[in-house]
């Protein structure tokens, strides 16, 4: 019984086959890492499973009964509940941090154009609770302090976080982390590593790319590689790290 | 612990300083007809408040959801053209016409954003002017029941009853007739609901929303914001607020004809957010107040009137493209309690 | 059947018109993505220029056609020189210093620049329509219950000429080949070694000195020239543009013919007051189904 299950999914652009008949498998309360060098599909495979591309074969199926979600867009599909974070930060630069982590929570509130024109007690309280939800997740990355600056302004690493905080407002049940570690110094690294155990520790599972195996090794419980779009290998961590495959991959033939 | 706060009493503007003003305005505008009896100035009050209403309408549609919208002014024309149709057909009061003709012109606002589901930016603003034509252009043409380039005549004035104790009660009629004085308390009115569910809107959900989608539409869809929805409705709504202005519009004329919703007022109702400051409530209102007395002030020099404010578009844009109030920081002051 | 192919003449000189506008739209378009908005004034600017020089040059009624040649060339070249070198102080005051703003700023710094031209063409000539000389001597040639005039004649052959010699230009020459890659891609063009800000001036320059063309042709055409006629003539312009594919030259010529034939054709079997929004439906249409057009590749979506 998986969570998510992607068989065989392949997706070009023009002539260039970005991914290849790639299938993985994710157990509910998984970390599954993948990892490949630059320009293996990594990238283009987490836009083809959250529904910013339409894969051009292949299924993905999602949630605890297996649905099959592909060519779905991506509101649908994070109202299922996946939700992911960026390899460029794409956070909404002109509204402030904590209004960025109350639209990740769009889909929860319930509130109506009529309650605009009347507020009503239930809305206000409504509001509040997300409002409170919010504030506990920015607390829990340390980044509270920053709930009313523009999400623009604030530290890089910060920022990183605060897409973490923006996904996990959404309720997922699989994350899907792009390079979340990049461009943060070694302490925002480990930070980042205690960060994403806890949130496994609530039940949510996690695929992540990421380029420093200091990061995706001690997390993972399944790793897959990919290289020039196809799946080259997949396994524990250990294992991966011994395949001749995959060194091959990252360091050219010898 | 988290501290308790409060996302209602957030401020946007010019910060708390300031905060004064707000208060200061809306005593000043709510007596003014009271002390100006100007008739010319109430007059070109009235105007200016549904030049504003407009332009509060379009800044939910391009301010808050970035949404180029070049046609604004065929939904004036709707809301204008529904209102007085129906009282001409069928003596439809005003009171009863005006939320018809809202929600008409938000059905056909919601019509008209459909193409927003297909194209953006450059062409969506061309879509929408191209819309906003074949509006005028039907107008123009559909004589048996537009009345062609004649347009409409004869639209009844609003009316009111008030009750009074002499010694019994009784219903006085009060026609608002011709005088510009109490279409200034309707419109007044109307920009104070607009206004105050703008505000509203910026902080709610929906707004919330708009501004994702604004801001970063793909990654807004990932948090599960329906993207094409949020759109359509910004549309729809953004549409409907044109509905009132143009009933209260039909209204007060009495009397309407195309050529009063051609492209020129879209840009000018354009020029009156984007002048402001897009997507802020106060900076929005500033520029339909600055943009409608302006031309008033500047009526000895009328025949350069449209040169300079074409001049004063390129400026700002190249020199202040966010406006008046543009730059002022979305900020929630929060309030401990 | 002559009603139809009278309309098909009097489309297709009218489209061609429409086509040198376009042409101006399609290759500003393709070369910095900026749909220049007051290039319909830029037409309009054209057909007054060339009204002001031959009546400074006092053209006198009635002469020979070879005289009529010579005036005909002498308003051409003066009006597309003035109007390219508005082309050009244009994009360097308004479109140049907010070349990486937001879409929205450039298109608003665009209807200011319109405003701005149309107001000063007023407060010149004034409001009133400004009567253009018959300089092409009247000729009718009539075949049946067809007609064609002489002058339309001469806007067909300007018009192709013109549209030979830019494709030639553009497909065959070292410049056309520069332009071409600066179309493709800003940094790459630079680091070739081609100027591309120069390139940008020129770009501007032909599509504003093409439109120019248009005006002068338009103000002989219909006797009179107004400063509103950019606006409309400019959006049917910009909507064969669109419907040729924007940033393709050739599409604009098609598209240009196209709306011209679908406004004859529809003026004569349809209705002349629904003249106007022919066009502007097919654009709404086009710009829904088919935005890259019938020969584009790109589509306009950055916002």
């Amino acid at each position: 019984m998986s969570l998510l299950r992607v068989d065989n999914i392949s997706k070009s652009f023009g002539g260039l086959k970005a991914i290849q008949n790639v299938s993985i498998s994710i157990r509910p309360g998984e970390i599954v890492g993948l990892i490949g060098p630059n320009g293996a599909g990594k990238t283009t495979f987490f836009n083809c499973i959250t529904g910013i591309y339409k894969p051009d074969a292949g299924t993905v199926m999602f949630g605890d009964y297996e649905q099959e979600i592909t060519g779905l867009v991506s509101y649908m599909i994070s109202w299922r509940g996946m939700a992911r974070t960026f390899q460029n930060i794409r956070l909404f630069a002109n509204m402030s941090v904590l209004e960025n982590v109350i639209v990740g929570a769009h889909k929860h509130i319930r509130s109506s154009l009529v309650d605009l024109l009347f507020p009503s007690k239930r809305s206000y309280a409504d509001e509040m609770k997300f409002v409170r939800r919010a504030h506990e997740l920015l607390e829990f990355f340390g980044i509270d302090r920053y709930a009313n600056d523009l999400a623009s302004s604030i530290p890089y690493g910060s920022q990183r976080r605060l897409e973490l905080a923006r996904a996990l407002a959404c309720e997922p049940k699989l994350l899907l982390l792009d390079e979340p570690a990049a461009g943060m110094n070694p302490q925002e690294k480990q930070d980042l590593l205690e960060h994403i155990s806890e949130i496994r520790r609530q039940g949510i599972s996690i695929l992540i790319v990421e380029h420093d195996m200091k990061v995706i090794m001690p997390l993972s419980d399944k790793v897959v590689v990919l290289d020039h779009g196809e799946k080259i290998a997949e396994g524990r961590p250990e294992e991966i790290q011994k395949n001749p495959l995959v060194i091959e991959a990252y360091l050219g033939k010898q | 612990m988290i501290k308790k706060q409060g996302l209602g009493s957030g401020v946007q503007g010019p910060g708390r300083k300031y905060l004064f003003f707000w208060p200061l305005a809306f005593g000043l505008f709510l007596i003014l007809p009271l002390i100006d009896h100007s008739a010319y100035h109430q007059d070109v009050l009235v105007t200016a408040g549904i030049y504003i209403l407009l332009a509060l309408g379009l800044n939910m549609i391009v301010g808050y959801a970035g949404l180029l919208n070049l046609g604004y002014a065929a939904f004036f024309g709707i809301g204008a053209y529904t209102c007085a149709g129906l009282n001409l057909a069928w003596h439809i009061p005003f009171w009863l016409a005006l939320p018809v003709a809202v929600v008409v012109t938000g059905f056909f606002g919601f019509l008209v954003g459909l193409p927003v589901l297909r194209v953006k930016g450059d062409y969506l603003a061309i879509v929408t002017l191209g819309f906003g034509e074949i509006v005028r252009i039907v107008f123009n043409n559909l004589d048996p029941i537009t009345g062609g380039p004649n347009g409409l005549l004869g639209i009844e004035h609003p009316v009111i009853f008030y009750p009074v104790f002499n010694p019994s009660l009784i219903w006085k009629r009060f026609d608002f007739g011709v005088s510009s004085f109490p279409y200034y308390y309707l419109v007044f009115f109307c920009v104070i609901l607009v206004a105050y569910f703008s505000l509203r809107l910026d902080r709610s959900r929906i707004g919330r929303a708009w501004i994702a989608v604004r801001e970063d539409e793909v990654a807004a869809g990932c948090m599960g914001i329906p993207v094409p929805q949020v759109k359509l409705l910004a549309f729809g709504v953004g549409s409907s607020i044109a509905g009132i202005a143009g009933s209260i519009f039909a209204a007060k004329q009495g009397t309407i004809t195309p050529d009063s919703f051609d492209f020129i007022l879209s840009v000018m109702i354009l020029a009156m957010v984007v002048l402001g400051g897009m997507g802020s409530v106060p900076g929005v209102i500033l520029g339909g107040l600055v943009l409608s007395i302006l031309p008033e002030l500047l009526r000895e020099f009328s025949i350069y009137r449209m040169l300079i404010f074409g001049l004063v578009m390129i400026l700002m844009m190249i020199f202040r493209p966010q406006g008046f109030l543009g730059n002022v920081r979305r900020k929630y002051e929060l309030t401990t309690r | 059947m002559e009603l139809f192919v009278q309309q098909l003449i009097n489309g297709l000189t009218i489209g061609t018109i429409y086509a040198l506008i376009a042409l101006g739209y399609t290759m500003v378009y393709g070369i910095i993505q900026l749909i220049n908005f007051a290039h319909g004034e830029v037409f309009m600017v054209g057909a007054y220029i060339g009204l002001t020089a031959i009546t400074f040059f006092g053209f006198v009624s009635g002469s020979t056609l070879p005289m009529a040649m010579l005036y005909l060339a002498v308003m051409l070249l003066i009006s597309m020189a003035g109007s390219g070198l508005l082309g050009i102080v244009i994009d360097q005051i308004a479109y140049r210093p907010i070349r990486n703003s937001p879409r929205l700023v450039a298109l608003i710094s665009a209807i200011g620049v319109s405003f701005v031209l149309q107001n000063a063409v007023m407060l010149i000539y004034g409001p009133q329509d400004q009567g253009v000389p018959q300089i092409v001597p009247d000729i009718h040639f009539i075949f049946g219950d067809v007609t064609i005039t002489l002058m339309q004649i001469m806007i067909l052959a300007v018009s192709l000429v013109l549209m030979v010699f830019l494709n030639f230009l553009v497909q065959h020459t070292q410049l056309g080949r520069a332009m071409r890659a600066t179309s493709q891609d800003h940094k790459m063009a630079r680091l070739v070694g081609i100027n591309v800000n120069w390139i940008i001036s020129l770009t501007f320059f032909i599509g504003s000195a093409m439109a120019a063309v248009g005006g002068v042709l338009f103000g002989l055409y219909y006797h009179t020239v107004n400063f509103h006629d950019g606006y409309l003539a400019g959006l049917k312009a910009f909507t064969a543009a669109v419907l040729g594919g924007i940033g393709n030259i050739p599409g604009a010529m098609v598209g240009g013919v196209l709306i011209g034939l679908a406004e004859g054709l529809g003026a004569g079997y349809i209705s002349s007051e629904w003249k106007n929004v022919f066009a502007f439906v097919i654009l709404v249409l086009i710009l829904l189904f088919k935005p890259t057009g019938l020969f584009g590749e790109r589509v306009a979506d950055r916002a």
